[in-house]
């Protein structure tokens, strides 16, 4: 017994630490460890161009060539995560209006101060990256573990908003999902963050999305162009690719440009005040027929039972897909295992998350992604979500009939699911 | 005692350490090991050169103006027939109805729409839309566009709107001119979640709730860059393709494969982009009888001469298809 305190692992533990080391640094090195700081290319979207090409020429649709054309173009517009760069020489935009690189250099680059005016920089890499990604494609490294998954900024797409129905959002609504977070989700609130900094984010993420857009609407370019043609080919420059290249850029940040602000109709229904002002009063004898009236829309002309279900629990169309996933799945196969063909044959490979269907959200929880402020709960309705099935209803529903509906959705988490008819009657009255 | 009671309780640590350290190393590993997609290496010079033609536009760039030719004001009529040759295609799995089936599945299961060809084999859904190259068509222009186009309403309701029944996109292939304005109509008992999001180039994206029996408004503004996919957020199934021009120089081939193109204006090189949802890439067609090979479907026609009155026959190979029958 005396003769094992003699072992080595007892005299030597140092050594024994150090042999691991390395087998940690290689492990790391061969899994984790992304080293330089670069834009990823969009292979999904190349992939899934191609699969959409299809016949013989379906695999090399697009040459090395074509993708580095591409790359390079982009670089030559956007520059690189660590020195963001406009594009210039634009007839119809002038981007400058719309982005402020003196704000998109202190979200971009490496972690750490500015080396002269030590302004903080690379706030993006600091508070963003690791969800969704140094390209904005919301392939972080924590985005796996994530549902739902971070957000992929390169559609150009984004959820909650106050401004039209599809339309971009403006830099007030990304201000504010940074300031309050996103509920039920892992966005957390950046509130204690200085404004300044949460500005330059804003800034970065519209840059990242512009980005994006352009690289996918340049792939689409490529598409419907001719095998093996360059975009922009240095060699034979030509008028017309020049200005193709930069219609596809304008288009892009057109629409950043073409916003419509929501002017919520300020007149509010005579009961909203009583009913609905300081503290909500679902179980008063008032409150009954405004109550009946939202069920009968939610149920009626308002649709809203065709995904939300007759129990509000989010369960009756459970198999559609988001705008972001949709490509990624062939949604026309009557089974799952061939829904997800293509993506197991080819997208997974270049990284793409597994596609989940989208769920439409139960009501009874009370937990709103886009803000619980009945306001929040208008804008919804009334424009629908971006990017999902959530449609738009401004013309098929009156202003109040809106208001109806957002009270009775306000109401549903504190209505019983089973027998909805009945628990209002029992006057879940506050207790003074 | 209290030596050996450390040393154990020490021992024990440093397996518990190698042991979380371990399972940590297989955690992390394993977590990472998601393939990336990469970044794809852009040459120095080649990016320089780029953003210098970009900003000052280099000589050989400005040297090459972009011409648009003029019509003689005169105007012709574009007639014909798109044709699926080279032996029967192989069925189409039908589409599944899963919801609303009272409605939707009334009669039977809704129809597989993705290559719609009738016993002559005249190919429906197919689009042709004027499509120049170098230039683009002057809007609004009378030596383009005959009165005919000018003075039409530009709102497209009733029969010229679009409809849905039974849960079938009645158009399955539309085109409308930017300038219009669409009635968007359900013709059905149950609502429809009509979605235009994948709306391309600067077209108006919306996703309308269109109640039953009822109907909306559409604009789309501007044109769109391509033909892009209608679908409805409520019935997974349907489709329908859109595509927005800003001149009337387009059609959408009928049951029987015949197409009208009204008033082609004359004396200009004119070419015409034929689309169809399930084609490969089109690079061969039979045109009257004669092979002609195109760059993904772009067609070039001779001048038309006033009054003319062409027709042609356009046959596409089975073999376009393959795509849908693997």
């Amino acid at each position: 017994m005396m003769k094992m305190s003699t072992d080595p692992r007892q005299t030597e533990p140092r050594r024994r630490w150090c042999l691991l080391l390395p087998l940690v640094a290689v492990m790391l090195c061969s899994g984790c460890w992304t080293g330089s700081t670069e834009f990823q290319f969009n292979w999904v979207y190349v992939a899934y161009q191609e699969r959409a090409v299809g016949g013989e020429d379906s695999s090399d649709a697009f040459s090395e060539a074509q993708i580095r054309n591409v790359a390079e173009i982009l670089a030559a517009t956007f520059g690189t995560p660590d020195k963001p760069q406009l594009p210039g020489g634009l007839e119809e935009i002038d981007v400058r209006e719309l982005l402020d690189l003196y704000k998109l250099n202190r979200a971009a680059g490496p972690v750490g101060r500015d080396p002269i005016s030590q302004d903080v920089r690379g706030l993006y890499r600091q508070h963003c990256a690791h969800c969704h990604g140094v390209t904005g494609d919301g392939m972080g490294p924590t985005a796996t573990f994530l549902n739902p998954y971070p957000r992929d900024y390169r559609r150009g797409m984004f959820k909650f908003k106050l401004t039209r129905s599809t339309q971009k959002p403006n830099k007030h609504d990304l201000h504010r999902i940074l300031k309050q977070g996103i509920p039920g989700t892992a966005m957390p609130s950046f509130s204690l963050l200085p404004q300044d900094e949460r500005d330059a984010l804003v800034e970065y993420v519209i840059y990242l999305s512009v980005r994006g857009e352009v690289e996918r609407e340049l792939i689409n370019l490529l598409a419907a162009g001719e095998q093996g043609q360059l975009l922009l080919d240095p060699a034979n420059k030509s008028a017309a690719s020049s200005a193709a290249v930069k219609e596809v850029i304008q288009n892009v940040l057109f629409s950043w440009t073409d916003i419509q602000q929501i002017a919520v109709d300020s007149k509010m229904p005579d009961w909203w005040d009583e009913l609905a002002g300081s503290q909500p009063d679902f179980g008063s004898a008032t409150a009954g027929p405004v109550l009946d009236a939202g069920r009968a829309l939610f149920a009626g002309k308002a649709g809203c039972i065709t995904c939300h279900g007759g129990t509000a629990l989010g369960d009756a169309q459970v198999s559609n897909y988001d705008k972001w996933t949709e490509e990624l799945v062939d949604a026309k196969q009557p089974t799952l295992e061939r829904k997800l063909l293509p993506y197991n044959e080819s997208y997974q490979q270049f990284g793409a998350l597994p596609p989940r269907p989208i769920r439409p959200r139960n009501l009874r929880q009370g937990v709103y992604r886009g803000g619980r402020r009945p306001l929040d709960l208008y804008h919804r309705i009334s424009q629908g979500i971006n990017g999902t099935p959530m449609p738009n209803q401004e013309q098929t529903l009156t202003p109040e009939e809106i208001w109806t509906l957002v009270f009775y959705v306000q109401s549903l988490p504190y209505e019983h699911a089973s027998r909805p008819a009945t628990a209002r009657n029992l006057q879940r009255r506050r207790p003074n | 005692m209290t030596g050996q009671t450390s040393r154990r309780v020490s021992r024990s640590a440093q397996a518990l350490l190698l042991g979380s350290l371990a399972a940590s190393l297989l955690l992390v590993t394993s977590g990472c090991t998601r393939a990336m997609p990469g970044a794809v290496d852009a040459s120095t010079t080649g990016v320089t050169s780029l953003r210098q033609d970009f900003e000052l536009g280099s000589a050989a760039v400005a040297s090459v103006e972009q011409t648009v030719p003029e019509p003689t004001g005169e105007f012709a009529q574009l007639r014909g027939q798109f044709v699926l040759t080279g032996g029967a295609p192989g069925t189409l799995a039908p589409l599944s109805a899963d919801k609303d089936l009272q409605v939707c599945a009334a009669d039977g299961s809704p129809p597989n729409e993705a290559l719609v060809v009738d016993s002559n084999g005249g190919m429906a859904n197919v689009l042709i839309y004027a499509d120049p190259q170098g230039y683009k068509i002057p809007i609004g222009d009378a030596k383009w566009e005959h009165e005919e186009y000018l003075q039409a309403p530009t709102m497209l309701t009733g029969l010229a709107g679009f409809d849905q029944k039974n849960c079938v996109f009645i158009s399955h292939v539309f085109a409308m001119r930017s300038s219009q304005t669409l009635e968007i109509i359900n013709s059905d008992t149950v609502g429809h979640n009509t979605d235009l999001q994948g709306a391309t180039g600067r077209t108006a994206r919306e996703n309308y709730q269109v109640a039953s029996n009822s109907t909306v408004i559409y604009q789309p503004k501007n044109k769109s860059a391509r033909p892009f996919k209608v679908t409805c957020g409520a019935h997974s199934w349907m489709a329908a393709y859109f595509h927005v021009l800003d001149h009337p120089f387009f059609a959408v081939s009928k049951a029987d494969g015949s197409f009208e193109v009204k008033h082609v204006p004359c004396g200009v090189p004119l070419s015409f982009r034929i689309w169809h949802e399930s084609a490969n890439k089109l690079a061969k067609l039979t045109v009257d009888g004669k092979e002609v090979s195109l760059s993904n479907g772009r067609l070039d026609l001779a001048e038309f001469q006033a009054g003319e009155e062409r027709v042609l026959k356009i046959e596409i190979d089975v073999s376009n298809f393959s795509k849908l029958f693997n």
